[in-house]
């Protein structure tokens, strides 16, 4: 536990003092669909982990699948983009977890202007960002979990910006009820054209949850996360999924963004999983440019 | 009565006017003045043109008449003992009309008696009613009768295209007299001649040449000798080489005069020799067959070998004569050359006596032996453009000048080179002397005869005595020296004075045969007794002037001779003389008498007072001149930036200031002439130039906005800017963005291009001509009407502008890729006063910007980097 906190200490030092405007926002977005539906509520999903690399690798050890993989693409309304992702979780005898991901936007083209307005051309901006993660159930109940990834924006020609980010958690579970704690997206800082430095938003991150069974073949998840941005923003996201047999789910959920990167939004999913393959499908609601956004994923897993 | 006579008058103007109407303009044809003795012209023929009433006259005779029914002409026909008329251009067929309406029908070719001269013909003729002009005509050759040797056209000397006046004059002698004749022996004093030679062998004698230092007849050639036999005889025309003066005409089969090679230098060196060496082969060349002896060699006073003459070298050299055997030598060959030992002209020599000719020396001093010494002829030398050559000896002990300075001519070995030196001036003078007797020689020609032919005919006329090297070689004068009639004396001699000039005016006059006199001769001085005895030949005694007039026979020519002593009582007199310089009598001597010098004059042409603007130029011409002729000098003085210059044309000078290079302020100008004897007269000329005043803006440029690519609208500038000095303003543009707008000024009116939208920032200066500016700012739209909104610069660095079409209350959100809201404003925004936001401290990335105005909402994406 000694090391748990030396490494996060380590990893919060990278973090500037004050930083306001955050670089590379999308690394703090979730678009997975599974994810979307408890809006985005899923430190301690052990139910679907294939996307475990950009949440918390520490959950995989705790899931009762052996590989969980899924991609999907998500219609992402704040500016109009179309994303791509994909990932992949391994649970090795519960022991060991190894996860990676990638996710891919697609920006709008945008008309590139002169000082005066003319248009000299065009071009598409857009994002990717990479994940691997492992875990380490090193007792019964308490796992160690940490992601590394590489994220970038090309947002011009000959202009791109990137940003290295990591995710820490450690994980422990009583029963039904699962708790995790760690930092999210600690990493190296971005320069503007004029030199201005900015880092990407980092946050410590707190979760929790309770699954019950019910008659067999009722299941109910409970799932509540906290991130406190070293910015000294607040989010917090709470969701809930009723699955009946495994076989159908429906998800709800509420995210309160305040001046955090992503806002404000509740959102709706369902999925279907049979022999193993997995459909889900989430859509968010908000008075904000993130409301209608809908994405869509197909997994698989045993 | 009236009234009939003015109508005929009027029909008489009516008819002429149609006259003119169908035919060629009368033109002043120039009249071709010809002498009796011109070769170039065919005897018994001349072409005439007559007016349309003789040549009507003569179409209408029967064929083979020659009557053209005008008295005077057929009179004239019958003097001339016209034989044959016909026209020169023939009837044209269908082509007739327009040969008609050019006049060419009345030009006729006109045969009649060659024993009458052309001179006398056109006399005759010319002055008759009806007989418009009367030209010879001429023989006609291809133009290549310029010899075909191949360094002819490096041979200035000869013939001088760039400056005719300065080459020996020898070309008509060729073309009608002769290029030499073989009885006519040359004797080179010089190293041995290459008699081998490609271009000299035809001319050299077979044998007769002698080696003066062996004493033998082997010739040890060397360049000097070949170079100064080339230039005598080497042979012409004859496709290789260069031409000699007196060297016969190849392509004619002419032979040329005879080189006869007299070697006084050892095995063909140049150096030194033995003095006793060249007087022996002076002698030679008298005792076998040669009349002429050349000798470009002289003695040698640089005693320590150093290549210059100093000290008591040059005083030895300033105090040289001829050396008493060389002397001697030279009076046994003037005397007995040509001639037995009684002294009698040999039966088969061209000449009796013989003429020796040496080169004056090339020591640049004022003396030359044995040049100097008086029987022989002394060459001085004369570079290409007229002047003295630099290293020619000098003084008025030299006879005649040639050209010496890159010499074109043979050398030893086959070969050809360029020399300098008053060697090769020297056989320029043998070889005419050579010609001369080719021509002339025969029983009862002697020597002195050659040598007035060849001195008296000197040119002097573009060659100042100052260069005391003689007058100019004249081949053709030396020709026909003595060989035409003298022209009549001058009997109208008009004499006045500007203060020291003499202006003398009279009418030229001419030989019997018309020939109109070559020069004329002012003799003057201020001894009366000895103008009055001052004749053609023996005039040196007073001063004297050549003028060469160029009007023909009968017109009036006037002539100056400046210089001369102020208030001083002059007597002049004049005499004609032909080219061969066979003189008239003199007219009366008269007496004038020069005065004082008169001042020079100044008067501006143009009325003060003189004051211009910054755009105006000053430009005062002003008439400089001297009532005596005098040259001047003239200078101006002034403060401000100036140009002084003298028109080519009218001679008059200009004073130039240009306001723009001149502060504005009061200036003067100090003009002063001065002539040649220092008289000088100044004149001040007062100026201003004027306070500028800057541009004055009238009203700012408002924005504009173009709603198309491609559209263009103009400003008229004058209702903006104005300049109180009336000037035309020049207007300087500068555009932030030239992709965008172009902008041209065209006098007072700018034409505005839209070329792409956008919108740019454009500043106008209107500059005066001293630089003060009047600058107008405004901005320029071109937009897209189809797009109401404008997201630029596209990504940002820093600010970001928003535009609409109209101006309207804008509210402008930004949400970052996440969605989140990073900025909210409300703007009065229009398309040329976007609303301009901060983006300085947004991270870098993709945002979305919604733009809502008039109910509407747009949305864009901006990139922020």
């Amino acid at each position: 536990m000694k090391k748990l906190v030396y490494i996060v200490g380590a990893l919060m030092l990278l973090v500037p003092a004050v930083a306001q405007a955050q670089a590379l926002p999308f690394v703090a977005a979730e678009t997975d669909a599974a994810s979307l539906g408890t809006a985005g509520a899923n430190l301690v999903q052990t139910g679907s982990v294939a996307n475990a690399s950009f949440s918390n690798a520490a959950a995989i050890p705790f899931s009762e699948q052996t590989m969980d993989v899924a991609a999907g693409y998500t219609m992402w309304q704040p500016v109009s983009s179309n994303i791509l992702n994909a990932g992949a979780a391994f649970n090795l005898k519960q022991k060991f977890g190894v996860a990676v991901g990638f996710q891919y936007g697609m920006n709008p083209a945008y008309d590139v202007t002169n000082s005066s307005g003319a248009v000299t051309g065009t071009f598409s901006p857009s994002d990717m960002h990479v994940n691997v993660g492992l875990a380490w159930r090193f007792l019964p109940f308490l796992s160690l979990g940490a992601n590394v990834g590489y994220a970038t924006s090309s947002l011009a020609e000959g202009h791109s910006y990137g940003a290295l980010a990591a995710d820490v958690f450690a994980m422990a579970k009583f029963g039904g009820l699962k708790v995790t704690a760690g930092v999210a997206n600690v990493g190296t800082t971005v320069k503007d054209a004029a030199g201005n430095e900015f880092c990407i938003p980092g946050s410590i991150a707190v979760g929790a949850g309770y699954s019950k069974v019910f008659g067999e073949k009722n299941g109910i998840d409970v799932l509540v996360d906290a991130d406190y941005y070293f910015s000294g923003w607040m989010a917090v996201a709470a969701g809930a999924a009723y699955t009946y047999n495994d076989f159908v789910s429906v998800r709800v959920g509420y995210r309160y963004g305040g001046e955090s990167p992503v806002p404000s939004y509740a959102s709706v999913g369902a999925g279907v999983k049979l022999l193993g393959i997995k459909l889900d499908a989430a859509y968010l609601i908000s008075s904000s440019p993130i409301g209608n956004t809908l994405a869509l994923s197909l997994g698989y897993t045993f | 009565m009236k009234r009939l006579f003015a109508a005929i008058l009027m029909a008489t103007f009516l008819v002429s006017c149609a006259d003119k109407e169908l035919n060629a303009p009368d033109v002043d044809y120039p009249q071709t003045e010809i002498s009796s003795a011109d070769n170039a012209v065919v005897k018994g023929k001349c072409i005439v043109l007559f007016s349309e009433d003789v040549t009507s006259a003569i179409e209408e005779s029967p064929a083979g008449d020659i009557s053209t029914k005008s008295a005077g002409i057929d009179q004239m026909f019958r003097e001339m003992g016209v034989t044959h008329l016909e026209r020169l251009f023939p009837h044209a067929g269908k082509f007739e009309p327009r040969t008609r309406k050019e006049g060419m029908h009345r030009w006729y070719v006109i045969e009649y008696s060659e024993e009458v001269a052309f001179t006398k013909a056109s006399s005759g003729l010319g002055g008759l009613p009806g007989v418009e002009l009367v030209e010879p005509v001429r023989k006609v050759r291809l133009n290549d009768y310029a010899f075909n040797d191949t360094y002819y056209d490096q041979m200035w000397g000869l013939d001088n295209v760039v400056k005719p006046a300065y080459d020996i004059n020898v070309v008509p002698v060729w073309e009608n007299y002769t290029t030499g004749n073989p009885d006519v022996i040359v004797s080179v004093v010089d190293n041995g001649v290459d008699i081998k030679h490609e271009d000299l062998a035809d001319n050299c004698l077979t044998t007769g040449h002698y080696n003066s230092v062996d004493k033998s007849s082997t010739i040890f050639p060397g360049d000097h000798g070949t170079h100064v036999a080339g230039t005598i005889a080497a042979v012409g025309n004859n496709g290789k080489g260069v031409v000699g003066i007196a060297g016969g005409d190849a392509s004619k089969g002419q032979k040329g005069v005879k080189i006869m090679s007299c070697q006084i230098f050892k095995d063909g060196v140049s150096g030194s020799t033995d003095n006793e060496v060249s007087s022996r082969a002076i002698k030679w060349g008298a005792d076998h067959g040669a009349v002429i002896s050349q000798n470009s060699w002289g003695y040698v006073y640089d005693a320590n070998n150093d290549g210059s003459v100093t000290g008591d070298e040059l005083k030895d050299a300033l105090d040289a004569a001829v050396t008493p055997y060389d002397a001697k030598a030279i009076d046994y060959f003037i005397k007995y050359a040509g001639c037995d030992n009684d002294g009698n002209q040999l039966p088969d020599s061209p000449m009796k006596g013989g003429v020796v000719i040496f080169a004056a020396g090339n020591d640049n001093i004022a003396n030359g032996a044995p040049a100097n010494y008086e029987p022989v002829i002394a060459v001085g030398s004369l570079a290409s453009d007229g002047t003295k050559s630099t290293f020619s000896n000098y003084g008025p002990w030299v006879d005649i000048a040639a050209p010496g300075t890159n010499i074109m001519s043979t050398v030893n070995g086959g070969g050809y080179n360029t020399m300098n030196g008053t060697s090769m001036a020297c056989p320029h003078v043998s070889g005419v002397a050579a010609l001369v007797v080719s021509y002339h020689g025969g029983p009862g020609f002697t020597n002195e005869m050659l040598k007035e032919k060849i001195l008296n005919s000197a040119n002097s006329t573009d060659f100042p005595t100052s260069y005391q090297v003689g007058p100019m070689l004249d081949a053709y004068g030396a020709i026909t020296y003595g060989t035409d009639a003298a022209p009549a004396p001058v009997t109208d001699l008009e004499v006045s004075t500007r203060a020291n000039t003499l202006d003398l005016r009279w009418t030229v006059t001419a030989d019997e045969d018309g020939k109109p006199a070559y020069g004329f001769l002012v003799l003057y001085s201020k001894d009366k007794t000895k103008v009055e005895e001052a004749t053609s030949t023996n005039y040196k005694s007073v001063s004297y002037a050549a003028c060469i007039p160029q009007q023909p026979a009968g017109e009036k020519v006037d002539f100056s001779v400046k210089g001369l002593d102020f208030t001083a009582e002059y007597y002049v007199k004049v005499l004609a003389y032909s080219y061969g310089r066979n003189y008239s009598a003199a007219t009366e001597v008269m007496t004038v008498q020069t005065t004082t010098n008169n001042a020079p004059v100044i008067e501006p042409l143009s009325e003060g007072p003189y004051a211009i603007k910054a755009s105006e130029v000053l430009e005062v011409p002003f008439a400089i001149s001297d009532p005596d002729g005098h040259a001047l000098e003239v200078n101006v003085s002034c403060e401000a930036a100036h140009v002084f210059s003298q028109s080519m044309e009218t001679g008059a000078y200009v004073f130039t200031v240009v306001g723009k290079e001149v502060e504005p302020g009061d200036y003067e100008a100090e003009f002063t002439a001065k002539d040649e004897y220092g008289e000088e007269t100044a004149y001040t000329m007062p100026f201003s130039v004027l306070d500028n005043a800057a541009p004055v803006i009238l009203k700012e440029i408002e924005d504009i906005l173009i709603s198309a690519k491609g559209k263009e609208m103009s400003i008229d500038m004058t209702e903006y800017v104005t300049d109180p000095d009336g000037e035309q303003l020049k207007y300087d543009i500068t555009v932030s963005n030239n992709k965008v707008v172009h902008v041209t000024p065209r006098a007072d009116r700018l034409y505005v291009t839209a070329l792409a939208y956008g919108l740019v920032d454009v500043e106008i200066a209107a500059s005066d001509v001293r630089g003060e500016k009047a600058v107008f700012n405004f901005k320029v739209l071109v937009k897209d009407p189809s797009d109401p909104v404008s997201v630029y610069p596209n990504p940002v660095t820093d600010y970001v502008n928003v535009g609409t079409l109209e101006m309207a209350e804008t509210v402008i959100a930004i949400t970052s890729s996440t969605g989140k809201l990073v900025y909210e404003g409300t703007y009065q925004v229009s398309g040329i006063e976007p609303a301009r936001i901060d983006m300085t401290g947004f991270v870098p990335g993709t945002y979305s910007i919604s733009v809502s105005f008039g109910g509407n909402e747009y949305k864009r994406t901006v990139v922020k980097l």
